[in-house]
Parts: structure tokens; sequence; C-alpha cells
């Protein structure tokens, strides 16, 4: 039979990286959008008060980005080195969504993230405010494919066990990405990123 | 798995009749199933997870016999699994692997238990549903917690609000205060959360297909010991990193940037503070 001991402790490790993983998250899904609403601010009236409040959010934006992808990204590896079987009985299915999140919104949001802290004074302020709506958009997508993933495990749709290859293989791409799980999962994670940037601008602004 | 979730944050261990009542705070005792001193509110519960007046919200006692019902189901899906995977090419063995696929999760649970599902005892099926429910009490708490900071942090936001469009929040000092205060709340919530997100999902990795101890890689204990370490060890570091440098910026404010303009800089009178500058 299988020993219980290193399956709690693969379960401990996994729970540990993923709650540091989102002592991060969260600032960022909600930190962008209020960046957005400054910028646009600042581009609308062009009084220079709005354009330093920028300056000075993106300053902590960014110190709490950098940790963020170095915490999510491990996580991602253990699928592999932590749950192999996992990965071989359902590889197929839940990698689907985990792959795009890395290829399309990851990228997405890692390229503007540098236009953001490097293109302040290359870019004019209309493209400044487009490369700030990206980044937020890339860090909320990002959050929409792990949840259609994470989603997955609770309410595992679109799919079915082979008999040909002894694993679970995907039967729809999009019972799997408009799980209603997965939805509102999305609803409720990102609103907590909003909650929690606010409670962050507020309090700060309160000190 | 939708249902055993709802069932175990409610603590709803009976199904009772339509609309059910939802139960605020109580002790939820796993071994009597039953929650002590509970404070409950009429058609409450019937209304937000059927969003009715007469459906009926399962009760845990029932999950449970059904689940047993699933994983003898489940015995004879893997039975017929093992029999596929040794060659057995007859129709029929595949018609009736078919016919009990969906359960063959609840087959594995009892992998847990005894070394080959096909071997379980009578005595080891209804151990295994009793096993197929997450721990109720850890879920209602955390679930509470949660929901709880998230009302308070609402109720801030509104005070605030109010208060600034007034113009008043300045001299608020007590309000300012608890503001600056209650800054890692919405990081609690989060993790709290998260928590129920997961912790629900027990005994399951993929819900209702693959039990948690069957997904994890054959590694030694000296391994996860050596790796958790490593992790906890290099977050801490970095965490700490990020601490001092939020707090040190946080609290110079714009005047961080260095402009001039702010605060820190002209002497505390926030002169540049003026909008139509």
């Amino acid at each position: 039979m299988i020993d219980p001991t290193f399956v709690e402790l693969s379960r401990w490790q996994f729970a540990a990286v993923a709650l540091y993983h989102f002592l991060f998250v969260p600032l960022t899904l909600g930190l962008t959008w209020i960046l957005v609403i400054m910028e646009a601010v600042y581009v609308i009236t062009g009084k220079e008060i709005y354009r330093d409040m920028s300056r000075f959010w993106t300053k902590l934006f960014a110190i709490n980005f950098a940790l963020g992808v170095t915490t999510g990204l491990t996580m991602e590896f253990q699928f592999g080195t932590n749950w192999a079987y996992y990965s071989h009985y359902v590889g197929d299915v839940f990698g689907a969504p985990l792959a795009i999140e890395g290829l399309m919104a990851f990228f997405l949001e890692s390229i503007f993230v540098d236009l953001l802290l490097l293109g302040r004074d290359r870019l004019n302020k209309v493209q400044y405010l487009a490369v700030v709506v990206l980044v937020a958009a890339g860090t909320n997508l990002s959050a929409l494919w792990i949840l259609v993933a994470n989603a997955w495990m609770q309410n595992p749709v679109g799919s079915e066990f082979s008999t040909e290859t002894m694993r679970m293989e995907m039967m729809s791409f999009w019972e799997v990405m408009f799980n209603l799980v997965a939805q509102v999962k999305f609803i409720h994670t990102v609103a907590a990123g909003y909650v929690t940037a606010s409670m962050f601008v507020i309090g700060i602004s309160a000190w | 798995m939708q249902k055993v979730k709802l069932a175990a944050i409610k603590a709803e261990w009976d199904t009772t009749p339509a609309p059910a009542a939802f139960t605020v705070v109580g002790m939820p005792n796993q071994e009597k199933m039953e929650t002590g001193g509970a404070i409950t509110i009429p058609w409450v519960m019937g209304l937000i997870t059927t969003r009715s007046l007469d459906k009926q919200v399962e009760g845990i006692k029932d999950l449970i016999e059904n689940h047993e019902e699933r994983i003898r189901s489940g015995i004879i899906a893997y039975k017929k699994l093992n029999a596929l995977r040794n060659g057995d090419t007859f129709d029929e063995t595949k018609a009736v692997f078919e016919e009990h696929k969906a359960d063959l999760g609840y087959g594995l649970l009892l992998k847990a238990y005894v070394e080959d599902s096909a071997d379980a005892t009578d005595a080891q099926i209804p151990q295994a549903a009793k096993g197929s429910i997450p721990h109720v009490s850890y879920l209602f708490w955390s679930f509470r917690i949660m929901v709880a900071f998230g009302f308070f942090m609402l109720l801030l936001f509104a005070l605030s609000f109010y208060k600034l469009a007034k113009g008043k929040i300045e001299k608020n000092l007590t309000l300012l205060k608890v503001l600056v205060w209650c800054i890692p709340l919405p990081w609690l919530a989060c993790e709290f959360g998260w928590f129920v997100a997961e912790f629900e999902r027990r005994p399951w990795a993929i819900g209702e297909v693959l039990p948690t101890f069957l997904a994890a890689s054959a590694l030694t204990v000296s391994d996860l010991v050596v790796s958790i370490a490593g992790y906890l060890l290099f977050y801490s570091v970095l965490l700490v990193i990020e601490m001092y440098l939020m707090f040190r910026f946080a609290r110079l404010g714009p005047s961080s940037l260095h402009t001039g303009r702010y605060h820190h800089e002209t002497g505390g009178d926030m002169l540049s503070l003026n909008p139509a500058e």
C-alpha cells in the first residue's frame, strides 16, 4: 500500500508554495487596473500629479510582480517533480490550459511589464496607457487560464478515461474552457484581487 | 463533487426539506455528524445554493450513502479494467466497463485501505465512503473567516468613500489608523479562500477521478524534507526582502520619486498635493 507520509509531505510542499505565490498574485491582479485608472486620468486631464501617482504605485507593483513570477514558476514544475502520476493520468487535459496560460497570457504580461517599467520616458502618454492596459489584461488572462485548469480539477468536464491509453483524454476543449466552475472561480478570484489592491492602496494612503 | 463542497462548507449533515436553513456559526462534529450550538437562518441556504425555494440541498449523510454505492460500482469498473489490461478483448467486458466507468475513481479510493481494490472487504467500503468527505470544521471555519473579512473590508471601503466624499477623511485619525492596520486582511482572506477551494476537494486530486494519494510521485521522505526546507528558506528570504522594500517605499510615499514636490521633501506641508498643479 502507499505510504501516506510522502503524499502528505508533497501536499504540504505544494500548499506552502501555493500560499506564498498567492501573497503576490492578488495585488498584481488588482493594482494593474488601478494603474490603468490613474494613467487614463493623466491622459485625459494632463495633470502632473496623476502621472506621479501612477509612477509611485508602479514602483510598489514592480516589487510585488517580481516575486509573483518567482513563486509561480516553481509551482508548475511541481506537477512533474512531485505529482508524476497526476501528470501522466490527466496531463493531456490539464496541461492544455496550463500551457496556454504560460504561452499566451504570461508572455503578454511579461513583455508589457518590461515596457511598463522602462517605457515611461520612451513612449508618449497614450502609448504608455495602452501598455498599462495590456499588462492589466495579461495578468487577468493568466488568472483566467490557470483557473480553467484549477476548475477542471474540481469539475472534470469534457474528458473521459480511455482504455486505449489507460488515462484521461480530452473530448472537448470547449467544455473544459467554458467550465461553469471556472467562470465562478474567475469572477471570485479577480474580485478578490481588486479588493486586495484597493485595501493596499487605501491603507498605504491612510499612512 | 460540488454537492460535497456545499454540504461541507455549510455543515449540512442531513438532507432537510427545502428551503434549507443556513448555519451561520456552530461547532461541526465529524464523528457524531452534527453541529453543536448552531445558529441558523431559515431559507437562506436553500436560496443561495439552489436559487429556488423547492429544490433540496443534499446532506452529508446521504452523500456518504451515495458514495458507498458508487464505490461498489467502482470496484466493478476496476475489475473490468484490469481484465482489459490483461488482454481480455470480449465486447461484454468492455461494455460493462463503459457502464461503470464514471465510478472508476471511487473504486480507486479503496487503495488507501487495501492493496487491490478488488479485494476490498465489506467493512472497508463504508470506511472509504466516510473518508470521501473532507474535514467539515476546517472548511466551515475557513469559509466564514474569508466571508467575514470580505464584508468587513467592503464596509471599510464604503465608510472611507463616504468620509472622503465629504472631505473629512484626513481629520478622522481613528479611521486612518484602522485602514493601515487592515492592510493584511485581504491577504488573509485570500489564503483562507484558497484553503477552502483546495481542501474541499479532499480526498481527490481530480474530483471523482483520481484520489490525491495516487497522484503523488514516489519520492522519499528525505527528498521532500530537503525540498520543502529549500523552498521555505528561499521564499522566506525573498519575502523579507520584498517587505523591506515595500515598507521603505510605501512609507516615503510619492516623495520616493525625488521630484521635490511632495510631503517629506517640502517640510511636510503637503502644498504640492494641490491637484491644480
